[in-house]
């Protein structure tokens, strides 16, 4: 029986295997991905501005409104500079955190796309992947507008910043699993309302994005460092002032291993909720 | 092979002779274990290549579950399940490029035109576009919906909708469609068109197989069928041979009280008749074995008393039990 489609090795059953050990960059997943762009691009005229806009409102907000307020540097910088890499990360952690929560639940129960591309060769391990890759690129184009935003701003940070975008990339990807396997345990959209108050929040306020970590006490501080955002807001930090060094190649090395744990453990448990 | 082009490429190529004979589905000793209830209980049985197949069962009976097995999305528990010449376990892959899926939901893209939905679901296949554009052209063309390929999912009546999924189900040229449920929710009117529609593929040549509890459906597209109870097979066979075996030719209904019917003596005036009789609440039903059951018997003048052709809907209630089994989910 001829088929034109690669015999590529069928998805092993994670019941039997255990743990189910996929990869982001197959064939199925880029599939899906390209569904998903071009579902986004017919949406583009609602989908394309708000991240420059938000931006734009943002910047006003914190740096010539609040900003205006805080005439003391923080390393070395204004502090409209000092905020600027924060406002591209929060961004970031938005954009993936949102798509993967609530893009994802419609498109898995009420539209149930899921289901429809199951039943073609593509895996759901590949759809899901698809998901949290989509995700990143969205997050990616976020970061990278409101960092052109900036830029068109005045303001003026170091060549570093070329690697950005790759750096919103790997975080948004991150990002984006930390959401999946929130939403393979939610009942209903109300539950997202635990993750948004307990986890974005707080890793949108308290991972120095705002402030300086060590204004908080010795306790507090750990707690910032667990968070898996605080790395990304000190490594794009330290690219938009240029000021690179071994320490950031540690926030890197960290972000990337906590993005593949999250992912693995992302897929597998979306696979629970959903194969049975 | 080659397949002819015009009217007809829209379908998959004839199969040749030898092939024709393999059975396109084999399932044996087919369980489902869920993590409280068993929704399959051990199930054989094949479906031969051409052939439309219909699984039939009240709600609960375990129908839906064996087909998400057959299109590898529900992992069986034990047993053996070969479709299209391969296991489903393990190959789930090779197997789903030759399938073609009609969900229960219209699960169609909401965010994408009707020929960008077709378009888009042969990219999952891995078809190249202009080839994708082909096909996707000569399915809208099929199924009559070519003026609205610029929709919206959210323009399309219910009927649409379902042409729709069937037609994007032809994408990959499948050799064997499954559907669940092809016609649930449908006006009449709907109802007949996609029969219409699944008669045509089925004498294209394409193997069918069906699920449904509209026993007209069963009769009207069915080859042959099994009907599900809880999680087993009661029977298997062609339509008109289940009838006859099961309940006979004619049947008669009548809506009388027991104690009325114990007055008129009619079950004695029956006597060595060929008729097997069954109460269900008010209604009392004879079912004709032979061709002349019914012949001069004088049956009592009652307000509703109804006789007709036995029919699969028959079948079904004996074997399934009228209302007994209510509330059985799946």
């Amino acid at each position: 029986m001829s088929t034109n489609y690669p015999l590529e090795a069928a998805p092993s059953n994670p019941k039997e295997a255990g743990f189910l050990l996929a990869n982001p960059f197959s064939r199925g997943t880029y599939r899906v991905w390209q569904r998903n762009r071009d579902a986004f691009l017919r949406l583009w005229k609602t989908e394309l501005w708000p991240p420059f806009v938000e931006a734009v409102l943002t910047l006003l907000a914190f740096g010539l409104g609040l900003g205006a307020y805080v005439q003391q540097q923080i390393d070395g910088v204004s502090y409209m500079q000092w905020i600027a890499p924060g406002l591209v990360m929060t961004s970031v952690l938005f954009t993936a955190s949102f798509e993967c929560m609530f893009g994802t639940f419609i498109r898995m129960k009420l539209e149930k796309m899921f289901d429809a591309v199951v039943a073609t060769p593509i895996s759901l391990e590949e759809v899901v992947s698809a998901e949290i890759m989509w995700s990143a690129t969205r997050a990616g184009l976020t970061g990278s507008s409101v960092l052109i935003v900036l830029l068109l701003l005045g303001l003026t940070p170091s060549w570093w910043i070329v690697l950005v975008p790759v750096v919103t990339l790997t975080v948004g990807f991150m990002l984006a699993s930390m959401a999946i396997i929130v939403t393979s345990i939610v009942p209903a959209f109300t539950s997202y309302n635990y993750y948004i108050t307990l986890g974005i929040i707080p890793m949108q306020l308290f991972s120095g994005v705002f402030f300086p970590v060590d204004r908080l006490p010795e306790a507090g501080r750990w707690l910032v460092y667990l968070s898996p955002f605080y790395p990304a807001v000190q490594l794009a930090r330290s690219l938009f002032l240029g000021r690179v060094g071994l320490a950031e190649l540690g926030y890197a090395v960290w972000i990337v291993g906590l993005a593949l744990v999250f992912y693995e453990i992302g897929i597998n448990l979306m696979h629970r909720r959903l194969i049975k | 092979m080659l397949h002819s082009s015009g009217e007809m490429s829209a379908l998959p190529s004839q199969v040749s002779a030898p092939l024709a004979a393999t059975p396109v589905i084999v399932a044996r000793d087919l369980h489902k274990r869920y993590k409280d209830f068993e929704a399959v209980k051990g199930i054989s049985f094949e479906v031969r290549r051409q052939e439309c197949f219909g699984i039939l069962g009240p709600n609960g009976a375990g129908k839906s579950t064996t087909i998400k097995m057959l299109h590898c999305f529900s992992p069986i528990t034990s047993g053996t399940l070969e479709v299209l010449g391969l296991s489903v376990v393990g190959h789930a892959r090779q197997i789903k490029a030759q399938l073609g899926v009609v969900a229960q939901d219209d699960n169609l893209d909401p965010d994408l035109s009707v020929l960008d939905n077709l378009l888009v679901y042969a990219r999952y296949f891995n078809i190249e576009r202009g080839e994708a554009r082909k096909r996707a052209d000569e399915a809208l063309d099929l199924f009559q919906l070519t003026e609205k390929r610029s929709n919206k999912i959210e323009e399309l009546s219910g009927g649409m909708k379902r042409r729709l999924v069937i037609a994007r189900s032809l994408i990959n040229k499948p050799q064997l469609i499954i559907l669940d449920e092809p016609t649930t929710g449908l006006d009449p009117a709907a109802r007949q068109l996609v029969w219409q529609k699944l008669r045509y593929l089925r004498d294209s040549g394409v193997t069918l197989v069906m699920t449904t509890h509209y026993m007209e459906e069963a009769a009207q597209l069915c080859d042959r069928l099994v009907v599900m109870n809880e999680g087993r097979i009661l029977a298997e066979g062609k339509p008109g041979e289940l009838v006859q075996q099961l309940v006979g030719y004619e049947v008669v209904e009548m809506r009388i009280e027991q104690e009325e019917e114990a007055r008129l003596g009619l079950l004695a005036s029956l006597g060595d008749r060929p008729i097997r009789h069954e109460r269900a609440g008010d209604t009392l039903y004879l079912f004709g074995q032979e061709p002349w059951s019914f012949q001069n018997l004088p049956l009592p003048e009652i307000p509703y008393k109804l006789q007709r052709k036995a029919s699969l809907e028959d079948v079904f209630l004996r074997l399934t039990g009228r209302g007994l089994n209510e509330g059985g989910g799946e």
